[in-house]
């Protein structure tokens, strides 16, 4: 390689960065890993009322988790309230989704918080724009119908990917509830392919299960935590047809540059779990979960 | 026998028979009544043993029904989650075929959750009857149990077909369980298990039965004893002679294991229950040791112990006689002495009332507002409060020793000491009014009262002087009086003014007719030319009056003072003349203030005039102005002052002055110093009742060749202030040449109804007249056409004229209106000011005033 080839091509690499520097670098003044956070004396906590996480009414299980956590830092905590389309965005600075999750091409957007803690997925794509603590929730999405609709659940059998496969049989020609943007979002599942009726609903998680009790449509995608609260609110109205996923896990997000952050709150999540404070949350806002998902809850221990 | 003892004389043996016989009766006596008591005591006790076992039989049967309760409350629990929403849930979903793994295994969860609530572990709360409850499939498998799924497996089999409901003891009677089978939708759907604690068991019969005493234990129906780990009682019988106790609740008696014992027991059966209670008790336990011939002995010797303690009583007794003697006599005393002590204690009381009353009384002298002074009989002062040294000035030391009279006489009332003896010889006070002098020479009025103070005998052994200041009272009282009079006079020539008025408006009115029906050079032209200039003199003269008491009308507005003196500064200095200096200072940034700036010019025009006449030779006029903020105590040194904030107008001259005779009667109306000719005595008058009427107040301050000096106190007003009113030019005539609109003319009184009439005719107007309000508002409708101008007296009978324009300009709103008055009378003096919208001619008038004042009002119409 001679020195102009080498000249050539620092020169376009400077360009390159140059043009995308507007782009893809975040708004100044946001953001900032773990000595941020001190020097700035506040920890903003990123959620969206979801299920027992954030209940909306100034608690929740990731609520005082976070709250703890900012207490633990010597930081004042504050709440900054967002919904699914904006969450990560809101996190990153970077106006991303699941379909445009290239962290480097995504246009900049105001940095908001410093962590989302909302009973997040640990989803492929979520974790290419951002970095996630070790799990705080098991999960899986069901599909789910009215206790008078003609479709029945499917018997176990003792492998979860033959079970979604015999779900997915049983969608075709039928409507089926999501919600895009969420752990709802049928194409995460790749239900296009089953040759169901998609219905994409503008609705809180927490609002599909009443959606389709109202006839909305004949089926509905529901993570296990809305499930646990929709089949004690109305029982003998939903049936569980069966998984449409994999079971998954639910984890807090943190920027890809607030590794510090992130590991500040893994250590301290450790510590919560052996004091017991972990235990006596999920006790208190999810109660069903240690009994639905053992394996989990005692390897948290 | 002793030779000494004296034989017993046969009187005394005879007394010793009757003695001895006695005390055998008594002995016998005494023998039947210890039998009789024992044999009432044997047969109570027996009582008392039947009463004993009754009660523990009784006591039995209700631990037996209190058992029976705990077994059912039980059964009621379990029956109640057997029935409960959340089972029929679980149920509900299994129907609706979802698996354990999708979802079924939430619905258990409440289930479980309920269960655990049943049976907390022990300590948690003591009343909690469960130790475990299960909820068990139709194979037996556990669905939900308190312990936790993952906990102690449910180890017991049973057959659920075999088994009935309700509370059955294991085999091994180690523990209780309750069983309840539930079904769903008519089919047989599981069990519900539940151990009972043995705690709440075992608690349940320590409570009734006492912790110090535990006797019961439960049976079922085989006989066999509930023995929990923990509890495990050794039955003071042989397990095979508890089939021979019957179990209908009778009481027998077993023995013991041990053969010096004896028991007594029984089997009550647990209502609603397989199960029974069995109670073995010592009889000992239960009635005690006491046997019946145990019961007599003990009686004898409390018998003989009862006798014993009587002698020993009547013994005490005599002895405690004597004491009690003694004892009475000591208590009179003390009585005695308790009763000097009270006296003493009252007359202490006493004693400490009148010392109290008369430190009051003391405190009330030192304190008391009036001037008090106490002397000997010959009238030298012994004492003197602080009050009467504030008064005088003199302090008590220096009037001690000195005469009364000294106090209360003053120049000229050297007799008046033998006055006061004179009058205190027959009546018990002297009282009276005079002037005093302070000790800086100051003179006061004081009134003053002297009493005489006497001994039993009526001799005189003190005067007391009571005396109050009432120099500020007088002043107020002078002060009081000059207004009253001020408001009398102004309240009579206000009236005489109103009459005037109209009287003059008619000679006026028709004099200015007659003389413009006469030729030039008739004799008599001269004569009512003559009579118009007396009139216009007297109309002068009234409207002065009007000022004077404050019953002209006032067209207030807010102006600021210096602006409106330097308007009339020029007027002032021609006024003057050039031998005067006439110097106008002002204050910066002066208050405003709300006047009629017509009448203020009356105002300083009359001052002027007056400072005019005092410097005949010449000297200095000054007006000035100031920002004031009067105190209480300021505005108490003018009549009738009253404190705030004011604009001060100060007018002073360097003339001749007054002095104290005249200073009280400037503002009196048609008081004069001047020689006769020279002044009406109205001038100062109308300044009052203007300034009065713009609701300030003035005063005066003169001394006789030091000039005099006028400040006028008009209220701070807060609002902006406004263009002083421009000239108007008087129009004498119609712009037209002859006026073609139509007058409706309101007047009361007829004579001046009709000279209108007459004078607006001949003008050109079409003329309409009306004698009162309702008059012309009939009259109007009766027209139909327009009317242009509205001419009405303000004060009518029946409607005056503001309610009248009122209703008038209602109903005819192109309608202009202009007011016509002799006097704002009281309805105006009420209203105070007319609306500023509406035009207003002060009778008597100039025709050429009034028709002016008609053709600018209906110039002034919107044009179409």
């Amino acid at each position: 390689m001679n020195y102009s080839c080498v000249q050539r091509a620092a020169k376009l690499l400077l360009a390159a960065c140059l043009a995308a520097l507007p782009l893809g670098a975040p708004l100044a003044g946001d953001g900032g890993d773990l000595e941020a956070v001190k020097e700035r004396g506040v920890l903003r906590h990123l959620g969206i009322p979801y299920a027992g996480f954030v209940t909306g009414s100034g608690d929740g299980m990731d609520v005082e988790l976070v709250r703890l956590f900012a207490q633990r830092l010597g930081v004042r905590y504050e709440f900054v309230q967002t919904d699914w389309p904006a969450a990560l965005p809101d996190l990153t600075g970077r106006q991303v989704s699941a379909k445009a999750a290239d962290l480097g091409r995504a246009p900049a957007s105001p940095v908001r918080g410093d962590m989302l803690a909302t009973g997040l997925t640990i989803l492929p794509w979520r974790e290419r724009v951002a970095t996630f603590s070790t799990p705080v929730f098991p999960t899986q999405v069901w599909v789910v119908a009215r206790a008078d609709s003609p479709v029945q659940p499917i018997k176990p059998s003792g492998n979860v990917e033959r079970d979604i496969a015999a779900v997915k049989v049983l969608l075709a020609r039928r409507s089926v509830l999501g919600v895009s943007a969420t752990c709802l979002d049928p194409s995460l599942y790749q239900l296009e392919a089953t040759q169901a009726q998609l219905v994409l609903k503008k609705v809180r998680l927490d609002e599909v299960a009443p959606v389709l009790i109202n006839g909305e449509g004949e089926l509905a995608l529901l993570d296990v935590a809305d499930a646990m609260i929709a089949l004690q609110k109305w029982p003998g109205r939903l049936k569980v047809i069966g998984p449409i996923s994999v079971r998954q896990q639910m984890g807090v997000a943190f920027r890809k540059e607030a590794p510090h952050l992130r590991e500040a709150f893994d250590a301290f999540l450790t510590e919560v779990r052996r004091d017991g404070t972990y235990r006596r949350l999920v006790q208190k806002y999810f109660p069903e979960a240690p009994i639905y998902f053992p394996d989990f809850f005692i390897a948290a221990r | 026998m002793s030779p000494l003892t004296p034989a017993p004389s046969p009187k005394g043996s005879g007394r010793l028979a009757r003695r001895t016989g006695a005390v055998v009766a008594a002995g016998v006596a005494l023998v039947g009544m210890v039998g009789y008591l024992l044999v009432l005591n044997y047969r109570s006790s027996r009582t008392v043993r039947e009463n004993l076992l009754r009660q523990h039989v009784q006591q039995a049967q209700l631990h037996a029904v209190a058992l029976g309760n705990l077994f059912s409350a039980a059964d009621k629990d379990i029956r109640n989650v057997a029935e409960s929403r959340e089972v029929a849930a679980f149920f509900e979903n299994r129907d609706l075929g979802m698996s354990m793994q999708y979802g079924l295994a939430l619905s258990l969860v409440p289930i479980q959750e309920r269960l655990a609530s049943l049976a907390e572990p022990p300590g948690a709360d003591p009343e909690r009857a469960f130790q475990r409850v299960a909820l068990l499939d139709t194979d037996g498998t556990p669905l939900a149990d308190s312990a936790g799924l993952d906990g102690t497996p449910w180890v017991e089999p049973f057959d659920p077909e075999a088994i009935p409901d309700g509370v059955r003891l294991s085999p091994d009677g180690r523990r209780l369980t309750l069983y309840r089978a539930f079904w769903f939708k008519g089919r047989y759907a599981g069990h519900l298990v539940a151990w009972l604690r043995p705690d709440a068991v075992l608690r349940t019969l320590e409570r009734l039965a006492g912790s110090d005493r535990f006797s019961f234990y439960v049976l079922d129906a085989e006989g066999r004893a509930y023995r929990p780990v923990g509890h495990d009682p050794a039955l003071p019988v042989l397990s095979r002679r508890i089939q021979s106790i019957p179990t209908d609740g009778r009481m027998v008696e077993v023995s013991g294991d041990r053969s010096d014992e004896e028991y007594v027991a029984m089997r009550v059966p647990v209502p609603g229950q397989p199960f029974s209670l069995l109670d073995v008790d010592r009889v000992s336990d239960l009635v005690g040791d006491l046997s019946p011939t145990a019961s007599a002995v003990n009686l004898t010797v409390a018998v003989a112990a009862v006798l014993g303690v009587v002698l020993l009583a009547v013994f005490l007794n005599t002895k405690s006689l004597v004491l009690q003697a003694r004892l009475d006599e000591s208590l009179l005393r003390e009585q005695e002495v308790a009763e000097k002590h009270n006296a003493l204690q009252r007359e202490v009381a006493e004693r400490q009332r009148l010392q109290a009353a008369h430190a009051l009384l003391a405190v009330a002298v030192d304190q008391a507002a009036e001037a008090i002074a106490v002397t000997d009989p010959a009238g030298l002062i012994d004492y003197v409060n602080p009050a009467l040294e504030r008064i005088t000035g003199f302090s008590a030391a220096e009037l001690r020793g000195r005469p009364l009279v000294d106090l209360y006489g003053g120049p000229g009332s050297s007799g008046v000491t033998k006055e006061v003896m004179d009058a205190l010889a027959h009546e018990p006070m002297w009282k009276g009014e005079m002037t005093s002098r302070r000790r800086d020479g100051a003179p006061f009025d004081a009134h003053i009262i002297i009493s005489a103070v006497r001994d039993p005998g009526g001799k005189i052994v003190n005067l007391l002087l009571v005396g109050r200041d009432v120099t500020e009272e007088k002043r107020l009282r002078e002060q009081l009086r000059h207004r009253q009079k001020l408001e009398a006079v102004g309240t009579l020539a206000g009236g005489v003014a109103h009459d005037f008025n109209n009287l003059l408006t008619a000679i006026n009115g028709y004099a200015g007719l007659a003389l413009e029906g006469l030729q030039d050079g008739d004799p008599v032209k001269e004569d009512i030319a003559e009579i118009q200039r007396a009139g216009a003199r007297a109309a002068d003269l009234t409207r002065q009056l009007l000022a004077f008491s404050r019953k002209q009308v006032l067209k207030p507005q807010v102006v600021a003072l210096d602006i409106a003196i330097a308007g009339v500064e020029k007027l002032l200095r021609r006024l003057i003349g050039e031998h005067i200096e006439l110097s106008t200072p002002r204050g910066a940034g002066l208050w405003r203030v709300r006047v009629d700036p017509g009448q203020f010019e009356q105002v300083l025009v009359n001052l002027a005039v007056n400072a005019r006449d005092a410097m005949p030779k010449g000297g200095r006029l000054t007006i000035s102005t100031a920002n004031v903020v009067l105190s209480e105590a300021e505005a108490r040194r003018y009549a009738e002052g009253a404190p705030g904030p004011y604009v001060r107008l100060t007018v002073s001259d360097t003339g001749l002055g007054m002095d104290e005779a005249t200073l009280p009667h400037v503002f009196d109306p048609f008081f004069t110093t001047k020689e006769q000719g020279k002044g009406t005595g109205l001038g100062l008058s109308t300044v009052y009742g203007i300034v009065r009427q713009s609701r300030g107040f003035l005063g005066v301050q003169s001394e006789p060749g030091r000039g005099t000096t006028f400040e006028i106190f008009l209220p701070r007003e807060l609002a902006e202030a406004e263009p002083l009113p421009s000239p108007v030019p008087q129009v004498l005539r119609s712009r037209s040449g002859r006026a073609a609109e139509t007058v409706l003319v309101v007047e009361d009184e007829r004579q001046v109804r009709n000279l209108l009439l007459s004078q607006l005719s001949a003008e050109g107007y079409t003329v309409l007249a009306a004698a009162d309000g309702r008059e012309a508002l009939a009259l109007a409708e009766r027209h139909g056409g327009q009317i242009d101008v509205l001419l009405s007296d303000v004060v009518m009978p029946q409607m005056g004229g503001p309610e009248l324009a009122r209703v008038f300009v209602e109903r005819h709103p192109e309608t202009r209106v202009v007011f016509i008055s002799g006097y704002a009378d009281e309805a105006v003096a009420r209203h105070g000011e007319l609306d500023r919208a509406a035009a207003f001619v002060q009778k008597p008038w100039q025709f050429p005033e009034l028709a002016g004042v008609l053709r600018r009002v209906l110039d002034q119409r919107p044009t179409s």
